[in-house]
């Protein structure tokens, strides 16, 4: 008897067992895959007073600065995500934003009047914890 | 699917008993177990309803389940909380599964560790289709009774992910148990 | 199991597995990407804030030209009403002498008079006359402050704050008639002292909300959410379902204390100490101020929830119940029929007023 025949793995199971455990795995790798396409954002608009200024391709790294309300706000898209590096605002100095990257997603620096928004389906977001918005 | 004739009451009784304390003792060790959250136990458990299903029969099965739900939530202080909600409808999942699986008994003669169910699956196939029923329902029963909106079937594939892991695992246990006591009978004599 | 009817087996058998595999259909078409209702979000930098409009059940075209149109209307209303701008009407009137009767617009002075009642009821703790002092403590400075003024300074305008008046509204019409927003000869405002300076900060985004709901409704939008900052009012329903919001957790930035399900119309306008705010000697000095002692107010609440039918109300009473506390804000709540409130003390405990809509989360989200 070889070895790999009395191996607990080969024991333990029947035909039909390895072929649900095969299957099952593919169907929860499917299901994952359904759930988690997204359309990735092809660039950034950057918004300076509500007018935008700017559109990057989120394919090329590449810093850019940008004159906000405050000061220079430099934009960095690395690796198809993009963020705000190292802005002199008020109450955050030297500080930067989250990486932003998918369709529709958006973020900024009130004061210094910059809104940086990836392009993409415009319409349904989904957040994990199902809200429309918060009372703050 | 068991040898059910050939053992009486009390013995049986006796042997589900058994069966209940050891996946009671074992949930309660899990749950004392730090960090890895509400949703992710092991459920090692389990590993005794598969063994009572395989040894004693589906309606045993179930009884070892739903003690161990019982006891094991009024031992946690959980009884009646939404954490046994939860518990009560995966066990009625994995049950429910089992006892459809249970429908064509194969050759009695077999050890139990050998046994086929219906669809030709053995021990880590029963043990892997119980345990996607188990989660399956828990999630619907959780999206039910608590979270209120579809956000929690973004995480149904991490869920399912555990649930195949710990499936697999607790029908190897499951079988190496089996194996040892195939040495035995129901009635405790040596073969 | 030999004891089962065989037809009840079968039916067992085969239904099962059948009931699970719709089961798991159902899930995933009820997974958030299959049933996204038809939602257009729009963003703007404005008043200072973040404003995200969020228009459901109508074409993205409409939705975004009723967008285009709130976004102006608010805009219009920022140039109309905000105390920073040297050019607006409200700094106009601030710039006059004291004691002087002057005409206002029909739109500023109907909200002033709607502002009043509230200073009226709320025995001055909601005030729009605190430009100096807002002034004094520079929370909206640039940069902004980041000690408190010294108590010489607090003190003399405290001084010459007068205890009540200090803003008076009159019309010159004939009778009780409706005053016209756009008559301009009829409604005067007056100052009393040089403590007293329009700011209406504490009313006016819930007014600007208010407005953009409506020209939304002039353009047709039955459903929607219009959200200034935090400062925000739901119409309609999210394609027959409630709209869900949040409430943010005055310490945990990233966490909601509760949620509540809204539909048909509610504005919800939370006033906290941890907007605007600076650690100063171990202590916490935010921009909700006192009126009465020149101070932020120390009422033992870290945050207040208004819910009513209109946003400029809600705006208005929930500064007033941050600075009256629990006892007398609640009793405020009383005097406006249809609102309601939560609020949030110092240790994070909820007090809820009866008829307030949502649900305390005892595990934040």
């Amino acid at each position: 008897m070889s070895n790999k025949e009395n191996a607990l793995l080969w024991r333990a199971t029947t035909l039909s067992d390895r072929w649900l455990i095969l299957l099952s795995a593919l169907l929860i790798g499917s299901l994952a895959v359904y759930l988690f396409r997204r359309p990735a954002g092809e660039e950034v608009i950057v918004e300076r007073h509500n007018e935008i200024v700017l559109r990057l391709p989120l394919s090329r790294n590449q810093v850019v600065k940008v004159q906000g309300a405050l000061g220079e706000v430099a934009v960095q898209v690395q690796e198809g995500r993009v963020r705000l590096l190292e802005y002199a605002s008020p109450r955050m100095i030297g500080t930067r934003s989250g990486w932003i990257s998918r369709a529709g997603a958006m973020v900024a620096c009130v004061p210094c009047d910059i809104l940086l928004r990836v392009t993409g389906e415009n319409g349904a977001q989904t957040s994990t914890n199902g809200l429309d918005a918060i009372s703050r | 699917m068991s040898d059910n004739d050939a053992i009486p009451q009390p013995r049986r009784q006796l042997l589900i008993s058994y069966l209940a304390a050891a996946a009671v003792g074992t949930h309660l060790l899990e749950a004392a177990l730090p960090g890895l959250g509400p949703w992710f136990k092991p459920g090692l458990a389990n590993t005794f309803t598969l063994v009572a299903f395989f040894r004693l029969g589906w309606q045993a099965a179930a009884g070892v389940a739903l003690i161990r739900v019982l006891v094991g939530s009024i031992a946690l202080g959980t009884f009646l909380s939404p954490t046994f909600f939860l518990s009560v409808s995966g066990a009625m999942g994995a049950v429910l599964t089992l006892g459809l699986l249970s429908g064509r008994s194969s050759c009695t003669a077999e050890p139990s560790a050998q046994r086929r169910v219906l669809g030709g699956f053995g021990v880590v196939g029963v043990s892997l289709l119980a345990s996607m029923a188990h989660i399956s329902c828990q999630v619907l029963c959780a999206w039910f009774l608590i979270i209120g909106h579809a956000g929690i079937f973004l995480a149904l594939p991490w869920f399912l992910l555990g649930a195949w892991a710990t499936g697999i695992i607790n029908g190897l246990l499951a079988f190496l148990i089996l194996e040892r006591l195939a040495r035995f009978t129901l009635l405790g004599e040596k073969r | 199991m030999r004891e089962m009817k065989s037809g009840w087996r079968v039916a067992v058998r085969y239904g099962f597995p059948l009931l699970m595999v719709a089961l798991l259909v159902a899930a995933l078409w009820m997974s958030p990407r299959g049933a996204q209702p038809q939602l257009h979000l729009h963003t703007r930098l404005l008043m200072g804030t973040l404003v995200n409009l969020t228009i459901g059940s109508v074409p993205r075209s409409q939705a975004d030209q009723a967008a285009q149109q709130a976004f102006a209307e608010m805009v219009r209303i920022e140039e109309v009403m905000s105390s920073h701008r040297s050019d607006s009407e409200v700094s106009r009137i601030n710039q006059v002498s004291r004691e002087t009767w002057q005409p206002v617009s029909g739109e500023l002075g109907l909200l002033l008079r709607q502002g009043l009642q509230v200073t009226t009821l709320s025995q001055g703790a909601f005030a729009m006359g605190l430009e100096p002092l807002t002034r004094l403590w520079g929370f909206s400075g640039n940069p902004p402050a980041t000690q408190p003024p010294p108590s010489a300074d607090l003190a003399r305008w405290l001084q010459a704050y007068p205890s009540s008046g200090a803003i008076e509204l009159r019309y010159l019409g004939e009778g009780a008639a409706a005053l016209q927003e756009s008559d301009q000869s009829t409604l005067q405002v007056r100052l009393k002292t040089q403590s007293v300076g329009l700011d209406l900060g504490a009313i006016a985004k819930g007014y600007a909300v208010d407005r953009a709901v409506a020209i939304l409704q002039q353009a047709g939008i039955k459903d929607a959410v219009v959200d200034a900052g935090g400062n925000l009012r739901i119409i309609g329903s999210k394609e027959g379902k409630p709209w869900r919001i949040g409430v943010q957790s005055p310490r945990q930035q990233d966490q909601v204390v509760a949620v509540s399900q809204l539909s048909g119309n509610m504005a919800m306008v939370t006033s906290g100490d941890y907007e605007r705010f600076f650690l100063y000697e171990g202590k916490r000095y935010h921009h909700i101020i006192d009126p009465g002692t020149g101070l932020p107010a120390r009422s033992g609440l870290s945050s207040v929830t208004v819910q009513a039918p209109d946003a400029t109300t809600a705006d208005a009473l929930s500064t007033a119940l941050f600075v009256l506390g629990a006892e007398k804000g609640l009793s405020l709540l009383s005097h406006f029929p249809g609102s309601a409130a939560l609020l949030i003390t110092e240790e994070g405990k909820p007090i809820r007023s009866a008829g307030f809509v949502g649900e305390w989360l005892s595990v934040p989200q």
